[in-house]
């Protein structure tokens, strides 16, 4: 006899652990590449092989948020350009006389390796800045990591059961296209807001520490 | 005689030394700015450690072997 009723299955448990949000964009390496990739990557899910200098015993990193790679495009652009100057430079000054013929080759040897140099310098110092500027939430704290420029540094942290709200913003064509913007964590804290600038993802973002606020106050109301 | 009328005579009578005294300061401050560069990267590698730090702090040590490079090639070749 062909069932008229058949019951729902139970809805399922809330998240007992961090363990279970099931939000991973994170694709395991499969290449060179893609390894490359998560390696550099701007958001890591539950990343692998990741500290940071006051991570507690049973602290997990949840997320590590970067800035989108998009923002970078701007020096990126520039340390492109600065690499292949030289090569028009160089004959356009020999061409128009500004540079002399009598010019000793040690000169325009140093010049060409001082150029590189800087050229270098420019492009470490952009990639060390956004490379160790990052925003990290973890099971029990939301972690901000500023650097400024090289010798300065802003640290924020606020435990996640200070957390208030949680809002995201995004817009504009390029924003939309990429999915990035910034997430603000407003907390009861000493640090009022924790900004997470041009973070990529920003709903998930949201999403990801809603769900981490759910676990906190589910444990509180245990205890 | 002024330092204005003095740096006037060395620029005009040697002017190669001129150029050479300036670069080499230049490389110089540049040199030490490699150096720092390298002292906050072990800083910054120690506040957020991930698998690829040591590459980074590598890299920034490139950096300052760079930086030597050029300033001995001024010191030495120009």
């Amino acid at each position: 006899m062909p069932d008229i009723f058949v019951s729902q299955p139970p809805p399922t448990s809330p998240v007992s652990s961090p363990a279970d949000i099931p939000i991973n964009t994170v694709e395991n390496p499969k290449s060179k590449f893609s390894y490359l990739g998560k390696l550099f990557s701007s958001y890591m899910f539950m990343p692998d092989g990741v500290r940071f200098e006051t991570q507690e015993p049973g602290e997990t990193i949840m997320l590590l948020l970067r800035k989108h790679w998009l923002t970078n495009i701007g020096w990126v652009l520039i340390s492109v350009v600065l690499l292949f100057l030289p090569f028009i430079l160089l004959p356009m000054l020999k061409l128009s006389g500004t540079l002399p013929e009598t010019t000793p080759a040690s000169w325009i040897s140093l010049f060409i390796l001082a150029w590189y140099l800087l050229t270098f310098s420019y492009f470490l110092v952009n990639f060390l800045l956004w490379y160790f500027t990052v925003s990290i939430v973890t099971n029990e704290r939301i972690v901000d990591i500023d650097f400024i420029n090289l010798l300065n540094k802003k640290f924020a942290e606020t435990r996640v059961a200070r957390v208030e709200d949680v809002t995201m913003r995004t817009g504009g064509f390029i924003r939309s296209f990429f999915d990035y913007g910034d997430v603000f964590v407003q907390t009861a804290a000493k640090e009022a807001v924790f900004q997470f600038l041009a973070v990529p993802h920003p709903e998930k973002v949201v999403m990801v520490i809603n769900k981490i606020m759910g676990v906190e106050e589910e444990e509180g109301e245990v205890h | 005689m002024t330092i204005e009328q003095i740096l006037v005579t060395f620029i005009t009578s040697a002017p190669a030394v001129f150029i050479k005294a300036v670069a080499v300061i230049i490389l110089f401050l540049h040199l030490a700015f490699s150096v720092v560069v390298v002292r906050q990267t072990k800083l910054m590698t120690g506040v957020v450690e991930a698998n690829i730090s040591p590459a980074i702090y590598g890299i920034a040590i490139i950096h300052f072997l760079f930086s030597l490079f050029v300033f001995m090639w001024a010191i030495l070749f120009t």
